[in-house]
């Protein structure tokens, strides 16, 4: 039983990793350029569609061509923040919301135009190696019973832990990081002390841009279909752990994220035990609502600071 | 100011003679219609973004007014909806009662929203109300992953209500809710909304109890929402389709596009958005083979309307217009003096 | 219990987290009396303002205004909203006008309670509303005219001059019936003409409004001129009250501002 239990929530590794790599996305642009991206999910989804593209057209294998995807997302982020934003008429934070959600809308229209068929493309078999007769999963003696993990997950849990790593270091100790800090604190003040401020918020779109992407592709890789909309529940988780761990961090949104789905995991363990099994189709109404009376009850969020309002 | 003004344009400027406009318009182009010369299809396809149009105006009080940012209206439409297939559907219950359980629905979660509102602000709010409608779209699911409805023999007070009927009771409830909401933005209310919007500090020490209008707008906003989604079905009568396709984030995207092109301070103007968003499309561009064949162009088109309005006109066409009436009579003006000095 | 004070602060205490912003502050204000609040940066002027209109809640202490009925007011028991009802109204230190309205809204905005209209009433558009806003329209005309504004009377306020937008906030005090109006530096921002004509028009409001004024200001020349008397506060704490003869004399306030005692000469 136990065994099962730890099973159940080594099984959202994966999905674990995603949100958060999706959560530092989100969090970065809401630091640097104070307000959310609503694209993320859809450039997150444009790449990836490149990847796979890559793959059916020329066979080239994933973790090749999740490079040009990675540069869509890194190039879209760029064009959001420097061709767009930088040209319009004083815009405000919640104008830059809306704008990324036009951006949806185009991406949405767009990828159906250029990929064709807006239907899944199947991506699981080449990366999983599951036709090449590998097994995909690891099973690991524990507890009286066995653990079963997908060596998917396993992969991505290693270069999550390396992307991250590497990002907050260059947080803390880069010459960039402190730029990053400081702009989040205050641009204006930035900006008077001599930082770049808009060549930190177009790296970080770009960062953010290039992370959706990664993520998308282990998400597919893991054997979600494609689509148009594929990363959008998770782009909503994503920001919802934001606010769930607190946006005043960067490490706030990622305990969130785990957070986030951890809870969805054990509401969907809680369906194996005889007589909760109608539970799996309340899961994410659940875990909504269970989320909903935290931050109401904590606005500021689990790990966040309470700003107190100056007149 | 002493300038004679045409009697005309300023009867114009009242809200209840504009909407009697519009309604006689809508009126015509359906009796032309019903007179062989226009198409049905047309008059089906206004009836629908006119239904769009009201949760666009309750919209409009919320953004543009209340300055309050939501993504919640598709999970609000979906309420609506689900309220009127299993009344109606489910239940057999007459339209009448179907209405007043969406709108006391409706007005228990705008007020819920409107608390949420209290605690969490500005962009943490669109996100927290993008979260509910979320919850809300799982809910509808868990509850019934298909929704069929056959409203033919549809009932309003005992008599069977036709198609034209239908598309005149929205045309009604559309034209009844503007005047509402016009009235309101040009009475002590609105302008408490615009104070609250600006600077909350300002209108908390003016007196204004940002809960009460905080709650009032969610409120109004909610209410339409859901109306539109009753209407909707009453609209659409018969349908099979998933509730987790119903009503995804495509929708509040587009109400918030319509009213962000339109112009969030102007009523007509989110109504022409809306136009622009859902009427084009399905009134005249459906009907071109190119967009038939490809529908996700329009998509696009939309997209790229919004960034271009939020970049370049932060006020929708509503400031478009404006600024183009203000540069006209500054002519006029100009020429007025020039006429005196010769 | 002494009747002839408007307001009346006991050791009031405002602490946020180990901060003691305001810590153990008392003073009265006189009916009609115009009363300098001064401090260097950061002594908690604003804050004792923002206690006074309930936008922050002390952490401890008293808050007592003179009531109509002669009975004291106790203003924690308020809501900030509801502050306006009794006549005290405030200005704001980074001006707060409503750019989205004319001059004329913005002094409706501050009339906002006086209207009893319901929303039904409103949604309609029913007479009475009209007979309402007529009335409170006329009043605003009226500060309008007395604040010299009634040229700007229909220019949305959004662009227009700084002096003028400090004038649109002293303006909106004026709408509410005022008892006690609470001026937070008004004199920032305004060139000498300007502030020269400021100590004229805070006497004049005095003399038509009959209130009292309560200010906060850094320009000690207008404290000095048009105050009745002054409270001096250094890092939450009282230094001295008195008149503006005995504030200069004052070796306490004297250290507080310039930190050597006697450096001056």
């Amino acid at each position: 039983m136990f065994a099962t239990f730890v099973s159940t929530l080594l099984s959202s590794l994966l999905t674990i990793c995603i949100t958060c790599l999706s959560a530092f996305a989100v969090t970065l642009i809401f630091k640097t350029s104070t307000t959310t991206n609503f694209a993320q999910g859809s450039i997150a989804a444009l790449g990836c569609y490149v990847t796979a593209d890559l793959f059916k057209k020329l066979g080239l294998p994933v973790w090749l061509g999740v490079f040009p995807g990675i540069l869509v997302g890194v190039l879209s982020g760029l064009f959001v923040d420097v061709v767009i934003f930088r040209r319009g008429r004083s815009v405000n934070p919640v104008g830059k919301q809306i704008i990324t959600m036009g951006l949806v809308s185009i991406i949405f229209g767009g990828i159906p135009l250029i990929f064709g068929n807006p239907e899944s493309i199947p991506f699981e078999p080449f990366y999983n190696a599951v036709a090449a007769g590998k097994k995909p999963n690891l099973f690991v003696p524990f507890a009286g019973g066995e653990l079963v993990i997908t060596k998917h997950s396993l992969i991505c849990l290693g270069i999550t832990l390396l992307v991250l790593g590497s990002l907050f270091a260059l947080l803390k100790f880069s010459k960039w990081g402190l730029a990053v800090r400081t702009t989040a604190s205050s641009e204006s003040t930035a900006e008077l002390m001599g930082i770049n401020t808009h060549a930190v918020t177009a790296v970080s779109w770009a960062i953010a841009g290039g992370l959706g992407v990664l993520a998308a592709v282990m998400y597919a890789g893991g054997g979600a279909k494609i689509g148009v909309s594929f990363m959008t529940t998770i782009q909503v988780n994503a920001f919802l752990a934001g606010i769930l761990g607190g946006f005043s961090t960067f490490y706030g949104p990622l305990v969130g994220a785990v957070v986030i789905q951890l809870a969805s995991t054990c509401v969907g363990f809680l369906a194996t035990v005889p007589g909760f099994s109608g539970i799996t189709r309340w899961n994410m109404v659940i875990v909504y609502a269970l989320m909903l009376i935290v931050i109401l009850i904590k606005p500021q969020g689990l790990l966040g600071k309470p700003l107190v309002k100056k007149v | 100011m002493n300038q004679k003004q045409n009697p005309i344009s300023n009867l114009l400027k009242k809200p209840g003679a504009q909407i009697l406009l519009f309604v006689a318009l809508a009126a015509g182009v359906q009796l032309l219609s019903g007179g062989g010369i226009l198409p049905n299809s047309l008059v089906y396809a206004l009836g629908n973004t006119l239904i769009y149009a009201i949760v666009a105006i309750g919209f409009c009080l919320l953004l543009g007014y209340a300055g309050l940012a939501s993504l919640g209206t598709a999970g609000f439409i979906g309420v609506g909806a689900y309220i009127a297939y299993y009344m109606m559907q489910e239940l057999g219950l007459p339209f009448i009662l179907a209405l007043a359980a969406t709108i006391a629905v409706s007005l228990l979660l705008g007020i819920i929203v409107g608390f949420i509102s209290l605690r969490i602000e500005g962009i943490y709010l669109a996100i927290m109300t993008l979260g509910l409608s979320e919850t809300i779209r799982n809910l509808l699911m868990a509850l019934k992953p298909t929704i069929k409805i056959d409203l033919n023999n549809l009932k309003l007070f005992g008599t069977p209500v036709s198609d034209t009927g239908s598309y005149y009771l929205i045309l009604g409830i559309f034209a009844v809710l503007m005047l509402l909401v016009a009235n309101l933005i040009q009475s002590p209310t609105g302008r408490a909304m615009l104070a609250m919007k600006n600077s909350t500090s300002a209108a908390q020490a003016m007196g204004i109890s940002l809960m009460k209008y905080r709650l009032l707008s969610f409120v109004i906003a909610t209410v339409f929402a859901a109306l539109g989604g009753l209407l909707y079905m009453v609209h659409v009568r018969t349908m099979t389709t998933a509730t987790s396709t119903l009503l995804t984030l495509t929708t509040s995207l587009n109400i918030l596009g319509g009213v962000v092109i339109g112009g969030a301070k102007s009523l007509w103007g989110s109504t022409f958005g809306i136009f622009i968003i859902y009427g084009i499309q399905s009134m005249f561009l459906s009907k071109i083979q190119f967009f038939q064949k490809n529908p996700a162009f329009i998509t696009m088109i939309t997209g790229l309307l919004i960034i271009l309005v939020v970049m370049f006109f932060p006020g929708g066409f509503a400031q478009i217009v404006w600024e183009l009436k203000m540069k006209w009579q500054g002519r006029k003006l100009k020429e007025k003096e020039a006429a005196h000095e010769s | 219990m002494k009747a002839d004070s408007v307001l009346r602060i006991q050791d009031l205490c405002m602490y946020f987290g180990g901060v003691k912003a305001v810590d153990g502050l008392s003073f009265e204000v006189k009916p009609g009396e115009i009363f300098g609040l001064i401090g260097p940066n950061g002594a908690g002027k604003t804050t004792v303002f923002n206690c006074i209109t309930q936008f922050y809640k002390p952490t401890s202490g008293q808050l007592l205004f003179q009531g109509e009925a002669g009975g004291e007011i106790d203003l924690c028991k308020k809501k900030v909203h509801e502050v306006i009802d009794l006549g005290i109204v405030r200005t704001f230190q980074n001006v707060e006008v409503i750019r989205e309205l004319t001059v004329l809204e913005n002094l409706l905005i501050a009339g906002h309670r006086q209207f009893q209209a319901s929303l039904a009433t409103q949604a309609l558009h029913l007479p009475r509303l009209k007979r309402e806003e007529k009335r409170i329209r006329e009043k605003a005309e009226k500060v309008l005219g007395f604040m010299d504004l009634m040229l700007y009377r229909d220019r949305y306020a959004y662009g227009l001059p700084y002096g003028i937008l400090k004038k649109i906030e002293i303006a909106r005090t004026l709408m509410a019936e005022p008892k006690l109006i609470i001026l937070d530096e008004p004199a920032a921002g305004l060139n000498d003409t300007e502030t020269a004509e400021l100590a004229g028009l805070i006497r004049r409001i005095r003399q038509e409004y009959q209130c009292a004024v309560l200010l906060v200001e850094h320009d000690m020349g207008l404290v000095m001129d048009v105050c009745d008397r002054i409270c001096a506060i250094s890092f939450g704490k009282l230094l001295a009250i008195g008149t503006p003869e005995e504030i200069q004399a004052n070796e306490d306030v004297r250290t507080a501002y310039l930190g050597h005692p006697g450096k001056e000469d």
